[in-house]
């Protein structure tokens, strides 16, 4: 699949509508994975013309060019596009799926474009001879449908031909990729092999939403598989290799049974300076029995020790490690017991380990619920080592003090009393030294930066370079100053919750820190987002849902357009040519080599070591 | 790993935001024009920046050797000098807690020196970082050390690194100091300063104004 590929699926799922026409007799009926596009939404929204626009679509082929022009070539942008992925015959192929409206204007204008067009069971077929992809054009739609080409390597062909030449192995590459084009048109062209029909996915694109991600678990998980199967089939087979195929097939099928009726769906839509997510993960009832109660929320005196005021960012984890423990280990037990030949043995060692392994003591040393936070950056002080010269012009080593802006962060954990055994032996092993009521991380790796573990009488494990914390508010926390009420509440509503105050990060860094010309555009670019917020848990015993919102600075348009607009300029900055073009006028501080100050011998170009031309 | 070992040490500079390192080049020359050659890198007030970096896989697509790889190419270093015709006591002290490197050896003349530094340098089978096979020049009337730094650096800088490269040297300092047996009588670069009896020679200079030609690191000593 080539980059032509890869613009064009972008390509299409940013320009393809709403008011869905049903396309799912084209998609492929094994299809596990499907994007879909609310194209009305999207192309209203954006518009083709500020698309076309863009840097990263000038250099657009004529393929392309075609479907920018789409009024005039026969596609239908009033209906929903898809992206699929299926596993055929273990290996990977991607889709898409277009409506249209006008097939005769369609085919002349491919027709244009393509090497060879065939007409196949009334439908007809373009693609290019050295190419990993081809279209099916039938009355309604237009299927594009790119595979991954078979390992193929001239070294691996000449370990069983040693007369075969390059030029040789060329020509049966091409040919091999030819039959391989050809098994997949055959494939795409059955009739058996469409139609995808699921209700988990009839319900996902039901949704309002510009784009939605449908992944059905169970039945991808198995093309995983075959997929997997494939990459270590692929040539000799060891026995080591079968052994170890039995034993991952066992266990792989023993996990499916969990994975029954699993699927994932999100939904995202692009509003104005808004980008809102959605996303739930439905498990099966047999995942949901082992692993309920494992999502929790967090132990509000966790949050004493988070300072509000200046916060950039926050990370909260909200597990039950009891639980979490439990049922991991059952579930081990029961894959491992579905290993032939080891699989008694297996369950033996689980049934041993249960009766010697303490699971609520080591729940409880680690509950599963933290915080971590990143404040404002303050001035630490820093030692480090000067060479100074003495009275006879010696240099002699000088130990001297700086003051640095670093990022305060704070780590809290809920814990037990136990936690105390293991800064016991932290203690005892010199990594950590004891100081007045917390501790000193001694590790040379952190160089002299302050670092500080400290148990409160809570049982919150804290490690933080936070001074204050440390030394003047272990017994207090930080009270009124703790990070805010609203926020607190939106951490103990969620098991997983993440909030960054983008402009804030972006204003630090800007003020604190010096910034290259390039850097410093590239955070400008960048500072159009303003707040970024993920929260997730469960909404009922089979349903995680996650919330997502990326806040944007108000552009008065479709947050979309304000993102590829950002993504544009990005690539004109990553891309030399263009970059150089934007720069010409900008002074380069080094200039080249000068042969006034000496001769040096004339310094070739870079001599890199050839690779063989045989090699992959 | 083999010849990534410079542009990673660049990329360190050049990552480490406000990156503060000093370089010293202490030259000792008797009259005979034998003596002893000192180089001093003390990363020591980017070592907490060092150890973020050198925790990382890779950065900005190059990859990050380990403590073990980096000590391994100073050691092939201190071995090949010590191989060199003329030059003697190679001793190299590695410290990886405050990040500070000391390489010092004897030479017998300078024509060996300068043997020995182009000779190393050209052994890494990068042309592009080969130092000129005349660096020092003696006479017994006058010592001249020739221009190299800015000319090797930027040679060894892509052209995307040295706008960053400039932003961040704001702390980096370069000091060269030479030690001669006979009282200087002249020096033909202005920042250079004389001391003790007129028989040390220091040029001490930010580094950003090697790179901007503000300071020159050439000099003739006269006797």
């Amino acid at each position: 699949m080539n980059i032509r590929a890869g613009l064009l699926g972008g390509l299409l799922l940013a320009s393809a509508p709403l008011m869905a026409q049903n396309l799912n007799k084209e998609l492929p009926k094994n299809t596990p994975l499907v994007i879909s596009a609310n194209g009305k939404e999207l192309s209203e929204n954006i518009g083709l013309d500020k698309l076309t626009k863009l840097e990263m679509f000038k250099d657009a082929d004529s393929t392309l060019q075609i479907l920018f022009n789409s009024e005039e070539s026969g596609i239908d942008l009033k209906a929903n596009s898809h992206l699929f992925v299926e596993v055929v015959d273990s290996a990977l192929t991607m889709g898409l799926v277009v409506p249209v409206t006008d097939a005769k204007t369609l085919e002349d204008a491919l027709e244009g474009v393509f090497e060879v067009s065939d007409k196949v069971k009334g439908k007809k077929v373009f693609y290019d001879k050295e190419d990993e992809m081809f279209l099916i054009l039938s009355k309604k739609s237009l299927r594009l449908v790119g595979f991954m080409p078979e390992k193929d390597s001239y070294y691996t062909a000449r370990r069983e031909n040693k007369e075969l030449t390059y030029e040789q192995w060329e020509e049966q590459k091409a040919d091999r990729l030819k039959v391989q084009r050809d098994k997949y048109i055959a494939y795409s062209l059955n009739k058996k092999n469409l139609g995808l029909k699921d209700e988990t996915f009839d319900e996902v694109v039901k949704e309002d939403a510009d784009l939605s991600l449908w992944v059905n678990v169970e039945k991808g998980y198995p093309q995983i598989q075959a997929f997997q199967a494939n990459i270590i089939q692929d040539g000799y087979v060891s026995r080591s290799d079968r052994q170890y195929l039995e034993i991952t097939t066992a266990i792989q099928e023993r996990l499916l049974t969990y994975y029954k009726g699993s699927y994932n769906a999100t939904w995202i839509n692009f509003e104005e300076d808004e980008i809102t997510l959605r996303s739930k993960q439905v498990s099966s009832e047999k995942l949901a029995d082992l692993t309920e109660g494992v999502h929790t929320s967090v132990d509000p005196k966790l949050f004493n020790y988070i300072k509000g005021d200046d916060l950039l960012g926050v990370v909260a984890l909200a597990l039950d490690n009891k639980v979490l423990f439990k049922s991991t280990a059952s579930l081990y037990r029961d894959l491992m017991s579905a290993v032939p030949e080891y699989g008694e043995k297996a369950v033996s060692v689980f049934d041993l380990l249960d009766i010697v392994v303490d699971e609520d003591a080591i729940g409880s040393l680690l509950k599963g619920d933290a915080i971590l936070a990143v404040n404002d950056l303050r001035e630490f002080e820093m030692t480090y080592t000067d060479f100074e010269m003495d009275e006879n012009y010696n240099f002699t080593e000088v130990e001297k003090t700086k003051t640095e802006k670093l990022p305060v962060f704070t780590l809290a954990v809920n814990t037990s009393k136990d936690i105390q055994l293991v800064l016991n032996a932290l203690k005892a092993f010199e990594l950590i030294k004891e100081d007045k009521g917390y501790y000193r991380v001694e590790n040379k790796e952190v160089g002299k930066l302050p670092l500080y573990l400290a148990f409160t009488k809570d049982m919150t494990l804290l490690f933080t370079n936070d001074e204050e914390l440390v030394k003047n508010r272990l017994e207090t926390g930080y009270q009124d100053l703790a990070v805010s009420k609203e926020q607190q509440q939106a951490i103990l509503d969620n098991s997983i919750y993440m909030n960054f105050d983008a402009n804030a990060i972006e204003e630090t860094v800007k003020e604190n820190f010096p910034l290259s010309n390039k850097d410093k555009e590239e955070l400008e670019q960048m500072a159009v987002i303003e707040h970024v917020t993920l929260k997730g848990k469960m909404v009922s015993k089979t349903v995680f849902e996650y919330q997502g919102n990326i806040k944007l600075e108000e552009q008065n348009q479709s947050s979309l357009l304000t993102i590829l607009e950002i993504t544009d300029k990005l690539y004109r900055m990553s891309n030399p040519v263009m970059a150089a073009e934007a720069e010409d006028t900008e002074q380069i501080y080094i200039e080249e080599e000068s042969t006034e100050e000496y001769e040096m011998e004339e310094a070739p170009a870079v001599e890199e070591e050839a690779e063989p031309a045989y090699e992959d | 790993m083999r010849n990534k070992i410079i542009p990673f040490l660049l990329l360190i500079l050049s990552f480490s935001l406000t990156s503060c390192f000093d370089v010293i080049e202490d030259v000792t020359i008797h009259e005979n024009g034998s003596g002893s050659f000192k180089f001093i890198g003390n990363l020591s007030q980017s070592a907490s920046r060092i150890n973020t970096i050198l925790s990382l896989d890779s950065l900005n697509g190059q990859p990050v050797p380990s403590k073990a790889e980096i000590g391994a190419h100073i050691d092939r270093f201190r071995d090949r000098m010590a191989q060199q015709a003329g030059i003697s006591n190679v001793v190299v002290n590695k410290d990886f807690d405050k990040y500070i490197l000391t390489i010092s050896f004897d030479f017998k003349d300078m024509n060996s020196l300068n043997q020995a530094l182009h000779n190393v340098s050209e052994s890494y089978n990068k042309k592009r970082y080969t130092l000129p096979k005349t660096l020092y020049s003696y006479d017994g009337n006058s010592l001249e050390r020739k221009e190299l730094f800015h000319s090797f650096l930027s040679t060894l800088i892509a052209k995307g690194q040295k706008d960053q490269l400039n932003t961040n040297l704001g702390g980096a300092s370069y000091t060269s100091v030479f030690r001669l047996d006979k009282k200087v009588t002249k020096v033909s670069n202005t920042k250079a300063t004389l001391a003790k009896d007129n028989t040390i020679v220091i040029l001490r200079t930010p580094i950003a104004d090697v790179l901007t030609k503000k300071t020159l690191l050439s000099n003739t000593i006269y006797f």
